[in-house]
């Protein structure tokens, strides 16, 4: 039988992947022949809104570009704002900003492997991340007062020291994450299922990659060593020991691996940061916030998340407002152009499997 | 590393699928008797830490008196534009007070600027998280509802003069 050609809708209510955003197949049989990304469902106008905002009224704003892991963003401003200010931040408080960073990471790792499960139809993990999530964000709620958005890297420092024990109910929860992860293997990557849907499918092709502009966990699941943290250390990333796991095939199966390696770095991140932190001051107080006039100037800094390279180019004209904020979202290029690319010949089912795996962040993309 | 590479073709075992779905069922038996994640909301209150950024009040002395001297820094520090003040004067020793403070929690965001700027300590964020009302109008709150009196935010002002 000649299979007709269709066209079809994939979302823009969730389409399996967190926030809202739109694919539109065109299909024949269950192979997808063409891909078109739209978006614009949830556009903000953060950008525009920061320009009329002082710079201290950004913080809030900037939090919410990324729902699952908000501090990099917080960290992006924050150092763009030193940078053009030159001002000194306290060593502690450099080591509480990378403690909290790869908390947001984990945090974040969890529900990518619940939203990568999900979409692979394997309903029990996300019930068991989320969960195992929970106790991430109840040490956010107990340090930043916010379980998601946390508002808490301000420029000069952190914005509260960290409460008495804290440091010790952290290291308890990494020893118990470390613990769940061997339930995590059994349940998810040795699962035979998830890794017959997993290889062989979303390949991106190694030398097409940095053409393209992947960055993150797909550009090392294609085997180039690539991490902001390791290229260009910022905060004091080049005082702990870490590796950038890195595996060749491109594939859904390669980026997941990619992933559940750098799970375990980040654990040992934290503990590392925990141990070297040093005693001292947290926080170096910023100027009156009503007159407040950053230099001018224009900067442009970058953070690893875990979906790629997060950049930030600030301009500021030297009064009490920013006068452009243009972020630069890993998941803009992944999730708009990239996966256009990489869907054709996919299987339909694999579709949101495929966004999954890329990191797709609708709120991310549009601002 | 435990991650173990599967085949792709499953094998006898796993084709006739009884002893894996008794492997999966072992697991869920087993988690029965672990202890929950979950609580039982209502009935049962979750406790926020003193750090936790709930709605924010205005605070009442023991005597009686609001700490409030309307300065407005709060409302022009707010990102969201959510708080309007109007101050009046008495002849009493502190003159100033808000005869309108008004939060208007369809915009408030939970940042705690408000509490950052506060001279007076008189507006902090407290631990209240049930949020809910059934229509806009009951979302804008005035003076009184916000007022609440010293004894009930003890544990949040002793946090703010720690760390603020």
């Amino acid at each position: 039988m000649r299979e007709k050609e269709t066209t079809i809708y994939l979302g823009p209510q969730h389409p399996g992947v967190t926030g809202n955003m739109m694919v539109k197949l065109k299909i024949a049989g269950d192979t997808v022949l063409k891909a078109e990304t739209h978006v614009g469902y949830l556009h903000r106008a953060f950008e525009k809104l920061m320009e009329v905002r002082s710079w201290m009224q950004c913080f809030p704003i900037v939090c919410r570009i990324c729902v699952p892991e908000p501090d990099p963003n917080e960290e992006n401003l924050a150092r763009a704002v030193e940078e053009l200010e030159g001002r000194e931040v306290p060593e502690r408080a450099k080591y509480i900003r990378v403690m909290v960073l790869e908390l947001a990471r984990l945090a974040s790792y969890l529900l990518w492997m619940g939203g990568q499960s999900g979409s692979a139809g394997l309903y029990t993990m996300p019930q068991w991340t989320v969960g195992d999530r929970d106790y991430i964000l109840d040490l956010f709620e107990e340090l930043t007062g916010g379980r998601v958005y946390h508002m808490y890297i301000w420029p000069g420092g952190v914005r509260r020291d960290l409460p008495e024990g804290f440091t010790d109910r952290v290291l308890k929860t990494m020893d118990y994450l470390e613990k769940r992860l061997v339930d995590y293997d059994r349940l998810l990557f040795n699962n035979a299922v998830f890794q017959k849907r997993a290889m062989g499918v979303g390949v991106i092709p190694k030398e097409k990659a940095l053409e393209w502009g992947v960055t993150g966990p797909p550009l090392r699941g294609c085997g180039i060593k690539h991490d902001v943290r390791i290229d260009e250390p910022y905060e004091v990333y080049d005082k702990l020991n870490f590796v950038v796991p890195t595996y060749e095939g491109g594939d859904v199966w390669a980026r997941a691996l990619v992933r559940r390696a750098e799970f375990e770095q980040s654990i040992s991140i934290i503990r590392q940061a925990i141990e070297k932190m040093p005693a001292g001051d947290y926080y170096n107080k910023v100027p009156n916030p009503f007159h407040w006039r950053v230099p001018a100037g224009e900067t442009y800094v970058k953070t690893e998340s875990v979906r790629g390279e997060f950049g930030y180019y600030v301009v500021s004209d030297g009064s009490l407002k920013p006068r452009r904020i243009h972020v630069r979202g890993p998941a803009y290029v992944h999730g708009v152009s990239l996966l256009e690319k990489i869907l054709v010949g996919a299987n339909i089912s694999d579709v949101s499997f495929i966004m999954n795996s890329l990191g797709v962040c609708p709120p991310e993309i549009e601002r | 590393m435990a991650i173990i590479k599967r085949n792709k073709d499953l094998n006898f075992r796993e084709k006739i699928y009884i002893p894996e779905i008794l492997k999966g069922l072992m697991i869920t038996l087993k988690n029965m008797f672990k202890p929950r994640y979950t609580m039982q909301y209502p009935e049962e209150k979750f406790t926020p830490p003193p750090s936790y950024r709930g709605r924010p009040v205005l605070v009442k002395e023991k005597s009686g008196k609001g700490r409030c001297v309307a300065c407005g820094l709060c409302s022009r520090v707010c990102p969201a534009l959510a708080i309007e003040v109007r101050a009046a004067e008495t002849d009493m020793e502190k003159e100033r007070y808000p005869e309108k403070f008004e939060i208007n929690m369809l915009r408030c965001i939970f940042c705690g600027f408000c509490e950052e700027v506060c001279p007076e300590e008189a507006i902090i964020m407290s631990t209240d998280y049930e949020l809910a009302f059934a229509n806009r109008d009951a979302g804008i709150v005035g003076n009184d509802p916000l007022t609440l009196p010293l004894a009930s935010l003890e544990e949040r002002l002793e946090f703010l003069r720690k760390f603020k």
